[in-house]
């Protein structure tokens, strides 16, 4: 998950966490947003819709539709795939059906839907009042993805970006807008683009499909993987565009995935495992630092020292978000929506 | 007397109504039957019948209506006044037989469904059915059987929920030939246009030693028939209904000397952007196009043996709907080829049947229609078959069947599999007293690529008076793993087992001159269900998994009244179905605990009007029942013929959803309101 996580924020918030009333209708004082004292679990659902589901700061779930309970009963499409934030805003993205829902982030109103230039979107990022999307378009090849530039005052398209190889994650890292080039283990490498010229100014190989992306004081960090091989960890220093190191995973460690950087450790799971190495290792071990009680681990987090993992179930029952400490002690269970892929942590 | 149902199967009018062409044609096929298996139906003793039961049901119906036609009536008339209802019926039946004999009316090819299933519940639904208004077979069973069809809006892809089991779980059977996908181990119920048969059959039950793979619910048969009794016959329809359907149709029939021809074409054109109820928008990606054609020849050789040939071609383009109108727009391309050659010879008390057969199914897939890529697959099936059947005594009949198949598949997800299957069933019927039927049928399988259970199935019926009858059942079944199941690229299960399923069945039949009742009681242990299961890595794999438990009820009556010109017609029929996952102890998805389906039937000179409704209670979507259940829902519709005395034309009027009700039967796939239709045919 490359969610935004506001470090700094979420500590206090944590502290506050503890002697919090339990009404979920009073935001804290500190806030503006009615939502940033939990935190919303994003449930891709099906064709049929996905939908948010909140959580409050006592670990409630007060609703599993937080968007259409507010906006008149409006769904965000099929397949809520991702939500990244801009300021005051969040944008839903639905790869089932071309949407983007743009959301007041205080209140969740609906403030304006992105539904053109758009083929199965992924994720996104905005930066200099331009949003960048990555879309998959057709199933059927990688060669047609591409990323769909918006300003993000008007949302109004600007231009497609094509990629000529897959399109997935994307992130921002100073001034440079990196898009892996893998998905469900097809696809290799990374692709930098330039947002002055909305053009590619680099692209690194990896040996495998890219899963997630991290970034760390100026280090990409790629998890990589497919269903056939061992994953690896690709470190590419983003000064120079070129891989500094491969720490190869051991045979066991197939189709890796949910690469989270957090407090000098990165974590990945493995089926319902989880993994932590410190961002210094150079070595990764079949040691996990706990299995969770997913019967399908479909979405990870880590904020504030704990960690968060979706269970998808068996995909046609409501979904599961446990909450572990820091060792792996289960302290919430929570029943949520359908399908939950993942987490987004309101600023 | 044949010449009235075969007036009736040229024209819509004067039989748009189940109840009546129910037996009106199932007495035609029992009469057929009677003629060279004779005594095992019918028994007349001492004013006494104990027979089948949709044979009473159908002669008894078929004088009345006869009486009224004016044609002749059996001299059933002067014996009216004397005679009980039962001996009536006896009478009936057996003037019936004797008339078949004489005409040898309509030659079948599935003739275990007749004759190794009087056991069973078997429904037929009329040929007079208002087809035209429903040209796919998901709405005529929607609206006239107790299954429930799930369709991700009208005229897309459906499947059935049959006695609370899953959409592989009916087999359908084409002329005697199973036809669920072999990739999919469905049908896609609206592929199925019913204007190109000239029978549907809905069997209640395990039926897997007859039918093999998939009769786990029960089984419906499409089969194409032969009438004998007109040298040629010429009809052509045209239909047009809201939202742009134009249905267009023309069939044929010659005889001339040892041959027997017919053909038919369909075309059915629809723009289907039906309005949403409570939303602002229509149907997006709706189109749809189907194009059939039907060939049938026989060939009389001599008086004893015949060449049989049936030939199909469907083709269909859909779009598929979108739930929200930005959702990427998909396309389906179906097409269908079904051939089948039968060889038969009678001797006395010996049949023999040899038949070979040919289907090919192609998809197309169109991820995104604005994208010229697409994903296709076929599959071919090669098969032949011997059966021969014995008549032993009057009291006692076999059948043998014999059967080779080789299947191959290709495709996208699918890279070049085969399966060989040989199968070795035998059929049993003895009635060793006139009010005692038992029925035993046994089946072996030797599959190349899975290991298939030996199957069984056991009927006994006992009369216990005139007009009661009951009788009781046991079956083992199957359903066979799809070539998908097995053979998916990286995710398929080669050792998948088939899926197993006991039935247990008890029923009980009241038959009186103007009504009938039935009630069945089923049990259906179902394990080993094949399902897509995520794994721990999210990956969906097939696995023999789920087992479930399926008890029901079922109550089904007629009634029948005639006064003056008018008759009354009134059928009606209920379902309770529990289907409980084992594991979960939760009802299955989208499996309704009622249905309900009632028709009335009243026709008066030249005007017909048929009244249908069903009522559907809730279901569910989701395995836990955490959300998402569909609201009960009933829709009803209404159905005006009037057929001009000076032409050879027949007008036909229909509204459908006649409440204009919201209903969906698939999550978020909204069904269209009233709808109207109006159709011309042409009788030559």
């Amino acid at each position: 998950m490359e969610m935004k996580f506001k470090n700094v924020l979420w500590i206090l918030a944590g502290a506050l966490f503890v002697g919090c009333s339990d009404s979920n209708n009073e935001s804290d004082d500190d806030s503006d947003s009615l939502f940033d004292d939990g935190f919303i679990v994003i449930n891709e659902g099906n064709m049929s819709g996905g939908t948010l589901s909140f959580v409050d700061n006592t670990f409630t779930v007060t609703t599993n539709d937080l968007y259409g309970s507010i906006n008149g009963g409006d769904g965000l499409g099929g397949f809520v795939q991702s939500v990244f934030e801009a300021g005051e805003r969040a944008f839903v993205v639905s790869n089932g059906s071309n949407i983007i829902t743009v959301v007041n982030e205080n209140d969740f109103t609906l403030i304006d839907k992105i539904d053109t230039n758009l083929a199965v979107p992924r994720y996104g990022v905005v930066y200099g009042n331009r949003i960048y999307v990555t879309n998959q378009d057709s199933f059927l090849t990688t060669t047609d993805d591409y990323v769909a530039v918006f300003d993000a005052t008007t949302y109004t398209h600007i231009t497609n970006i094509a990629l000529n190889t897959a399109a997935e994650r994307i992130i921002e890292e100073n001034g440079k807008i990196i898009v892996s080039n893998g998905a469900f283990g097809v696809g290799t490498g990374i692709t930098i683009i330039d947002p002055a010229t909305n053009t590619i100014s680099a692209q690194v190989a990896t040996p495998l499909a890219p899963n997630t992306i991290e970034e760390e004081n100026g280090i990409l960090y790629v998890l990589c993987s497919n269903y056939e091989s061992a994953s690896q960890l690709v470190k590419i220093n983003l000064a120079t565009n070129s891989i500094t190191e491969t720490i190869a995973f051991p045979e066991t460690l197939i189709n890796c995935s949910n690469l989270t950087l957090e407090n000098g450790s990165f974590y990945f799971t493995k089926d319902s495992k989880v993994y932590r190495f410190p961002l210094t290792a150079t070595a990764v071990t079949d040691s996990p630092l706990f299995t969770s009680q997913a019967q399908v681990l479909y979405g990870f987090a880590v904020e504030d020292n704990q960690i968060f993992v979706a269970d998808a179930k068996d995909y046609q029952s409501a979904g599961a978000v446990y909450i572990y400490s820091a060792n792996g002690t289960l302290a919430h269970t929570l029943a949520v929506g359908l399908i939950p892929n993942g987490f987004f942590f309101v600023d | 007397m044949l010449s009235l149902p075969r007036s009736w199967l040229h024209s819509a009018f004067g039989c748009a109504l189940k109840g009546n062409m129910v037996k009106i044609h199932s007495c035609t096929r029992n009469c057929k039957l009677t003629s060279f298996l004779s005594v095992l139906h019918t028994t007349v003793t001492n004013g006494k019948v104990r027979q089948k039961d949709a044979s009473q049901e159908t002669c008894h119906f078929i004088i009345k209506n006869e009486k009224s036609s004016g044609i002749k009536t059996c001299e059933f008339m002067k014996y009216k006044a004397l005679l009980a209802c039962l001996y009536l019926l006896a009478y009936a039946h057996v003037s019936c037989a004797q008339e078949a004999v004489a005409l040898q009316e309509v030659v079948l090819t599935d003739t275990a469904l007749r004759d190794f299933s009087n056991t069973h519940a078997v429904s037929s639904l009329a040929d007079s059915l208002p087809r035209f208004a429903n040209p796919f077979l998901a709405q005529i069973l929607s609206a006239n059987s107790l299954l429930y069809v799930k369709e991700n809006g009208a005229g897309m892809v459906a499947s059935v929920a049959f006695r609370g089991t899953t959409a592989a779980q009916t087999a359908v059977i084409w002329n005697g030939i199973p036809i669920n996908s072999v990739l999919l181990g469905q049908v896609d119920f609206n592929t199925i246009q019913t204007v190109n048969y000239q029978e549907i059959s809905v069997r209640s039950g395990g039926g897997s030693t007859f039918y093999g793979s998939g009769a786990i619910g029960g089984s419906v048969h499409l089969e194409n028939n032969f009438d004998l009794s007109e040298n040629k016959a010429h009809q052509v329809r045209y239909a047009y209904g809201s939202y742009n359907n134009h249905n267009a149709f023309a069939e044929s029939k010659f005889r001339s000397g040892k041959w027997t021809l017919a053909g038919s074409l369909f075309l059915n054109d629809a723009e289907n952007d039906y309005e949403f109820p409570n939303r602002r928008r229509r149907n997006i990606n709706g189109e749809y196009q189907v194009f059939s054609a039907n060939f049938r020849a026989l060939r009389k050789l001599s008086e004893r043996s015949e060449l049989r040939f049936f030939n199909e071609y469907v083709q269909q383009y859909r779009n598929f709907s979108v739930v929200f109108p930005t959702d990427v727009k998909t396309a389906y391309d179906d097409l269908n080829f079904r051939h089948s050659a039968e060889f038969v010879n009678r001797r006395n008390r010996i049949e023999h049947l040899v038949r070979v057969g040919f289907l090919r199914e192609v998809y197309r897939y169109y991820p995104n229609t604005i994208l010229p890529d697409f994903q296709s697959g076929y599959a071919a099936t090669a098969l032949a078959r011997y059966e021969f059947k014995y008549q032993v005594s009057k009291k006692l009949r076999f059948t043998s069947i014999a059967d080779v198949q080789r299947i191959f598949a290709n495709g996208a997800d699918i890279n070049r599999q085969q399966r060989t299957t040989l199968t070795t069933a035998l059929g049993a019927a003895w009635q060793p007293y006139k009010s005692d039927l038992i029925e035993l049928g046994l089946r072996k399988e030797q599959v190349s690529d899975f290991e298939s259970p030996f199957l069984f199935s056991l009927g006994y019926k006992h009369a216990f008076a005139e007009a009661f009858s009951a009788r009781a059942g046991v079956s083992r079944n199957f359903r066979a793993p799809t070539f998908n199941d097995l053979y998916w690229n990286s995710l398929g299960n080669p050792s998948l087992r088939a899926e197993n399923a006991w039935q247990y069945e008890l029923g009980l039949q009241f038959a009186k001159k103007y009504w009938n009742l039935s009630l069945t009681a089923f049990q259906n242990q179902v394990s080993d269900m094949i399902r897509w299961v995520p794994g721990a890595s999210g990956q969906f794999r097939p696995e023999n998994t789920d087992e479930v438990d399926i008890t029901g009820v079922e109550v089904q009556g007629d009634f029948r009244w005639k006064f003056g010109s008018s008759q009354w017609a009134v059928g009606s029929s209920y379902a309770y179905t529990k289907s409980i996952n084992a594991n979960t102890n939760l009802q299955l998805v989208y499996v309704p605990e009622h249905k309900a389906v009632f028709n009335v039937k009243y026709s008066y000179k030249s005007f017909e009007i048929l009244y249908n409704q069903q009522w559907v209670s809730s279901v569910e979507t989701r395995s836990d029942h955490s959300g998402g259940a569909l609201d009960a829902f009933s829709t009803a519709a209404v159905y005006l013929n009037y057929k001009m005395s000076r032409f050879p034309v027949l007008i036909s009027l229909a509204a459908q959803n006649l409440y204009n009700t919201a209903y969906q039967t698939v999550l978020s796939r909204p069904m269209p309101l009233r709808t109207y239709q109006i159709n011309l045919t042409l009788n030559l």
